[in-house]
């Protein structure tokens, strides 16, 4: 695979050799310090061991620098990157490094309804953060995170093997068209990576009521991969990516407690060996603003709808189960204050209902719906709050408030104009971060 | 926005053929509401076919045979009038329904079938543009024919329900295709917005 890679990177080196990646005086150099780690790498490797193993190997890392550093510079951003070979990056201060933060799978159960044969959705993906750093001062200048996914069908659930050949999968795709890692790096150039940003976003810890908690504890009890501790978890990192991208923005990572609540630190513990040496403790700047999500409610229904006279062979059964899924989720927008403590700018709250169809009878996994649902959430509000949609918040609010004024889709749209439009500066993004 | 343009002025290059097709017989002096179904039966014979069609691409190919022979009894007249209308529209939100349900258990197309469905879906443009101008011209050759007015507003309403029901099922035809294309791996959740019915269910959220 290694071989692989490096054919690749040879491709992609020779391929960009010809177009100038153009270094602006006026901008800071950069020097590209290849992949990193999050947290030490003892329980990094312990908690995401495939790609622990692939990062231990000098070939793969050395693979992916050639080939990132060229898609970095490639990406526009507002900074002369070097690689560790170019004069201008041994004189720089600043570093530039693709950290890799979680590797996650999940395996969804379907039948295909073209065959009615039962196989195995199976995702795969990889958290990446682009860190913009201080080598000398340790201190973090910006930090954007995204999210890789690969998804293949199997006709197995994959065991420890074909997981880890799912994840080498995913840098076999450079230079293959519409691969999940080229989606990924064709979106680095969306990527707010500057070294003079003074507006940070950080997102709590996804907040699950006590009813919100019980109906996922219910669902599969035991499974430690469907805890309501692991739903908030990964929404969090996803709420992380999407608001980074919805919003054109660095974030402030944030790190979670055991016990799922934010934990009070303001240092970023990476393994970053190209520039950094061992583990190191970066400092992180204040959030400007918190994102806080509560996942208030969660409920389901299944609802049958009979199809029109089957004459001709039209439909392929006689009716449709529609399973439906909603979720009253509140939404709080606060001002970081680190003396008097996090003042709540805007808080709305919205039910959100979507729903899956199937022509007859179905398993549907409801963890994995909820998961699905939140997460369309996050994407939908998000939008909505950088373009100020007056018809998705319209048709979002919920009826719970008892304050009218926070019932009010106009009242609404007009005070977000003011805060993300006005004060944040928030412009509706032009195009999808992968 | 420049390439969109080209597109549409392609297919409907592409749909003149059919157009001409569409051509209704003369009036022969009465007032027939069954002018308007000629006009439209190939332009339908046609959509059929690329629905068809662009079930094979995506691997659903009993419902493509299914598909085949109504256009093919369409085609040869054994199939149309209200009843052409009534299947067509019936057709089309079959389609809607198995691409959604595709979507829905996470069934992404693969890189071949993305390649064939394109080749589908532009049929489906040319198809739609067809149906757009014989819809029409349809629409004319029953309101220049002879008649005494209020007969001719009787038969435009109707006309102008069918038409809109024709019209709108090609339209959820192209749509339901394009989101499917565009139904990329990890980025989708297969949801729909929930049904009306469904709705009360959910009223203390």
């Amino acid at each position: 695979m290694s071989y692989r890679i490096s054919k690749i990177g040879v491709l992609l080196s020779i391929l960009m050799a010809g177009s100038a990646h153009a270094q602006d005086s006026t901008r800071q150099n950069v020097r590209y310090c290849g992949v990193g780690l999050q947290g030490d790498i003892t329980s990094f490797q312990r908690d995401n061991p495939t790609m622990g193993n692939l990062y231990a190997n000098p070939a793969f890392r050395n693979a992916l620098y050639k080939i990132l550093l060229d898609r970095s510079k490639a990406a526009g951003w507002k900074i002369n990157l070097f690689g560790k070979d170019e004069p201008g990056g041994a004189g720089s201060n600043l570093g530039l490094s693709h950290v890799i933060t979680f590797e996650n799978v999940e395996v969804e159960p379907f039948v295909d309804p073209r065959d009615g044969n039962a196989y195995f959705n199976v995702a795969y993906s990889i958290g990446v953060n682009a860190v913009l750093f201080d080598m000398t001062d340790k201190q973090i200048k910006g930090l954007v995170p995204s999210i890789i996914v690969f998804n293949e069908v199997r006709p197995q659930a994959p065991d420890a093997a074909a997981r880890a050949a799912g994840f080498r999968a995913i840098f076999q795709g450079f230079g293959v068209n519409d691969s999940a890692i080229e989606r990924w790096a064709a979106s680095m150039h969306t990527l707010p990576i500057s070294y003079d940003e003074r507006t940070f976003f950080q997102v709590a810890p996804v907040v699950l009521s006590d009813a919100a908690k019980a109906s996922l504890a219910n669902i599969a009890p035991g499974n430690s991969g469907q805890s309501p501790a692991a739903f908030s978890k990964h929404l969090t990192a996803q709420y992380e990516a999407l608001l980074a991208s919805s919003f054109n923005k660095p974030i402030v990572p944030v790190a979670i407690n055991p016990d799922g609540t934010q934990a009070k630190t303001s240092q970023y513990v990476a393994n970053i060996p190209e520039c950094l040496g061992a583990s190191s403790n970066l400092t992180l700047p204040d959030p400007s603003y918190r994102m806080r999500l509560t996942v208030d409610k969660l409920s389901t229904a299944n609802l049958r709808h009979d199809l029109a006279a089957t004459e001709n062979g039209l439909s392929r059964g006689t009716y449709q189960t529609e399973f439906a899924y909603g979720a009253r989720i509140k939404s709080e927008i606060l001002q970081f204050d680190s003396l008097n403590g996090d003042k709540p700018i805007d808080s709305r709250t919205f039910r959100y209902v979507r729903s899956l169809r199937f022509t007859g009878e179905r398993s549907v996994n409801t963890y994995t719906q909820y998961s699905k649902l939140t997460s369309s959430f996050m994407k939908e509000l998000l939008a909505a709050y950088a373009s100020q949609d007056k018809d998705w918040v319209k048709a979002s609010m919920s009826a719970a408030p008892a304050e009218k004024q926070q019932r009010d889709p106009s009242a609404t749209v007009k005070d977000w104009k003011k805060l993300i439009q006005g004060t944040m500066k928030i412009t509706p993004p032009t195009s999808d971060n992968g | 926005m420049t390439l969109q343009v080209f597109r549409r002025a392609f297919a409907a290059l592409l749909a003149l053929p059919l157009i001409m097709m569409a051509q209704p017989a003369k009036a022969g002096g009465a007032l027939d509401v069954a002018l308007f179904y000629t006009a439209i039966n190939v332009s339908q014979a046609k959509a059929l076919q690329a629905s068809a069609d662009y079930y094979e691409a995506i691997g659903m190919s009993a419902q493509a045979q299914n598909f085949n022979r109504l256009a093919a009894d369409m085609r040869s007249g054994s199939l149309g009038g209200a009843d052409g209308v009534k299947t067509f529209v019936r057709c089309s939100e079959a389609v809607g329904r198995d691409i959604q349900e595709l979507e829905a258990a996470g069934v992404y197309p693969t890189a071949r079938q993305v390649e064939l469905a394109k080749k589908a879906r532009g049929e489906l443009n040319v198809a739609k543009v067809a149906l757009v101008a014989s819809v029409a011209l349809g629409t004319k050759a029953v309101l220049d024919s002879e008649g005494n007015v209020f007969a001719k507003v009787a038969l435009g309403v109707l006309i102008a329900a069918e038409a809109s029901r024709v019209l709108s099922a090609i339209r959820q035809v192209n749509q339901v295709a394009d989101g499917y294309r565009a139904f990329q791996l990890g980025a989708a959740t297969g949801f729909q917005v929930a049904s009306r019915e469904v709705q009360p269910q959910f009223a203390d959220l």
